[in-house]
This record gives C-alpha cells, sequence and structure tokens, in this order.
C-alpha cells in the first residue's frame, strides 16, 4: 500500500532575512520542486513574527504522492541546477536548518 | 575471510566470455567462493560485470589478497575491458538469517563518507544503514563493511561496502526501495538537500545473481 510522504524543511532564518528566503523559497525553490512532483501544502513561521534579534523559524511543508515520486523528485532534484542554487542562496541566511520525511503514522501502518 | 569485489566494464558481447575465463582461474586463486555474474539493468555505475570472491587468508593485509587476485585477472580482461574497479575489505558487522540462500540476488552499495565528518555522526549513519535488516525482512542477509583497498576508482575513494543478499530481485526494488525506513531515514545520510548528508552522491549500485550466499560463509 502507498501513501503520501510529506518533507518538512525547517529553516532558521537569521533576523532581518526572513522576506530574502520566502522570495527564494517560492522562487526558483518552489518552481523546481513543483516540476519534479512536490506540492508546497503548508507555510509556517514560528514564533508568529519574525523576531529582531533572534533567528525566526520557517517551517515549509512539502507533499509527494507515493514512494515512486519520491524516489523521482529525489534523484530529480540533484541534477536540477535551480535546487543547488537555492541551497547555496539560501544557507548564508540561515543559523541552521533540518529536514525531516514524514507519513501518517495511520497510512505507514503497513509498514511497522 | 576476505572480501574481494570486482566492477567490469566492457561490451556485453564479452561477459559471457570473461565469465568463462574467471571459472578458469578458479583453482589458481585459491578462493573459498568465486562468482561471476551479469550486473543486472538497473545497476548504476557497476559495469557490466561483477566479480565476486571470498578468501579464507585472514592473516593477510586483503589488499595483498587483492592483489593477487587482480593479477590473475588482468591478463583475461586487459583486451576485453574499458575498465575494471576492484575493492577489498574484511566482513564488517553481518546479519545473516538465511544461510542456505541459494539463487538469489547480490547487491553491493560502494560509498564514499566524508572525511571530515563527525566521527560519531558516521558512527550513528553506519548503526542505522547496518540496521535496515532488522526493519526490511526482504534483506536475507547483509554486511556493511569498512573498506581497506581500492583500485581503479576515478572519483573520490570508497570507504564502505554496504552487501545485501536477497531471494528475488523485487527484495530489493520493491521491499528496500520502498521501505520508510529507507526513504525516510536512512536516505537522509545520502541526501545532498538533508543537513545531516555526509555520503558522496556518487556511488555504485550493483546487482547481480548470486549462486549462493557469501555472507554466510563464515558467519
Amino acid at each position: 500500500m502507498d501513501h503520501v510522504i510529506y518533507v518538512l524543511d525547517e529553516l532558521r532564518v537569521l533576523p532581518g532575512r526572513l522576506a530574502d528566503v520566502r522570495s527564494l523559497v517560492r522562487d526558483p525553490y518552489e518552481r523546481a520542486l513543483t516540476e519534479l512532483g512536490m506540492t508546497r501544502e503548508r507555510t509556517w513561521i514560528a514564533p508568529a513574527v519574525e523576531l529582531f534579534d533572534e533567528p525566526t523559524d520557517l517551517l515549509v511543508l512539502w507533499s509527494i504522492n507515493d514512494t515512486a515520486a519520491f524516489w523521482h523528485a529525489r534523484r530529480g532534484s540533484m541534477a536540477d541546477p535551480r535546487v543547488v542554487e537555492f541551497w547555496e542562496a539560501v544557507t548564508p541566511m540561515l543559523a541552521g536548518r533540518n529536514r525531516r520525511i514524514m507519513a501518517d503514522p495511520d497510512e505507514a501502518a503497513p509498514f511497522e | 575471510m576476505i572480501r574481494v569485489t570486482g566492477f567490469v566494464h566492457l561490451e556485453t558481447a564479452a561477459v559471457d566470455e570473461v565469465i568463462a575465463a574467471v571459472e578458469e582461474v578458479r583453482d589458481q586463486l585459491d578462493a573459498v567462493a568465486l562468482e561471476a555474474h551479469p550486473t543486472k539493468p538497473a545497476a548504476h555505475g557497476a559495469g557490466q560485470l561483477m566479480v565476486l570472491a571470498a578468501f579464507a587468508d585472514a592473516s593477510a593485509p586483503a589488499g595483498d589478497v587483492a592483489l593477487r587476485c587482480i593479477d590473475e585477472l588482468r591478463p583475461l580482461l586487459r583486451h576485453r575491458a574499458s575498465h575494471l574497479e576492484v575493492v577489498a575489505y574484511s566482513a564488517g558487522p553481518r546479519i545473516v538469517r538465511a544461510p542456505d540462500l541459494a539463487h538469489g540476488v547480490q547487491r553491493t552499495l560502494l560509498l564514499h563518507v566524508d572525511g571530515h565528518a563527525d566521527a560519531g555522526e558516521v558512527a550513528r549513519f553506519e548503526r542505522s544503514l547496518a540496521a535496515m535488516p532488522r526493519y526490511i525482512d526482504a534483506i536475507r542477509n547483509s554486511a556493511l563493511s569498512r573498506v581497506d583497498a581500492v583500485w581503479g576508482c576515478t572519483g573520490k575513494p570508497w570507504t564502505h561496502v554496504w552487501e545485501q543478499e536477497f531471494a528475488s530481485l523485487g527484495g530489493l526494488t520493491d521491499d528496500y526501495m520502498n521501505h520508510p525506513y529507507h526513504w525516510s531515514w536512512v536516505d537522509t545520510w545520502f541526501d545532498p538537500q538533508a543537513p545531516n548528508q555526509l555520503v558522496d552522491t556518487t556511488l555504485v549500485h550493483a546487482m547481480c545473481d548470486l549462486e549462493r550466499s557469501l555472507l554466510a560463509l563464515d558467519a
């Protein structure tokens, strides 16, 4: 049984850079990932306001239809210069980042 | 037990001839096991032929054993192969659940771990990779080994060999590739977009038929 896969990018954005990072997420990153079969589902900031003196977390949730689509996007992103360009541009604006690959535990149950 | 695995790049038409030639030097090699099989179509960076050898002489450095093996094979390959890549290693931590596995599928992954990576993270990566059979039952036997010697590598030298033995190719292409432990956990160490990546993106991803388990030889 296949199921939707979620990718959560947790970007710890340096003070004053949130607008720049959001812009880069929209283009080129989202444009590239959309073509690779990924959908941006939600975007959050935490806390719910950009901090002046501390990093603000920008959380971007992506979805992928199934495992085959995951591997298609995974391999495609390695060959897409826009993805490389995005990470090169955004990394100096980050205090850190994390990436989680997730699934709904009810849907993932057959794999337990 | 010393393992030597070779990846031969050659014209497809020459594969059978080279397999027969490898068989002819079996006695000279004094190998505990020696198999040569065409790589499966899904293989990547592995050439057209895999040579799998195991030697009992654990007192000799793996590199020396491999060199003897290469010297025997080199004349056979000189006019037939365009490239030969060889790794030698002592088998690392193994999980053997099907010692009698026969007519299965061998999968070998060669990888390079960043030499600047935090030692604790490397150890965590190794534990996670070696634990895959605990989650994926189709992996009947497996071993994660650190490479002792490399020949013919054109990029960053291989540091690890991750071997699995399956009952059938579907165990690799379906069970292994589609399991969430693989794509949501282990793969992050391979993914350039993941902050914990420590494996170089260039890999040898190889699979071929396997007459009998090599990982179970002295397990």
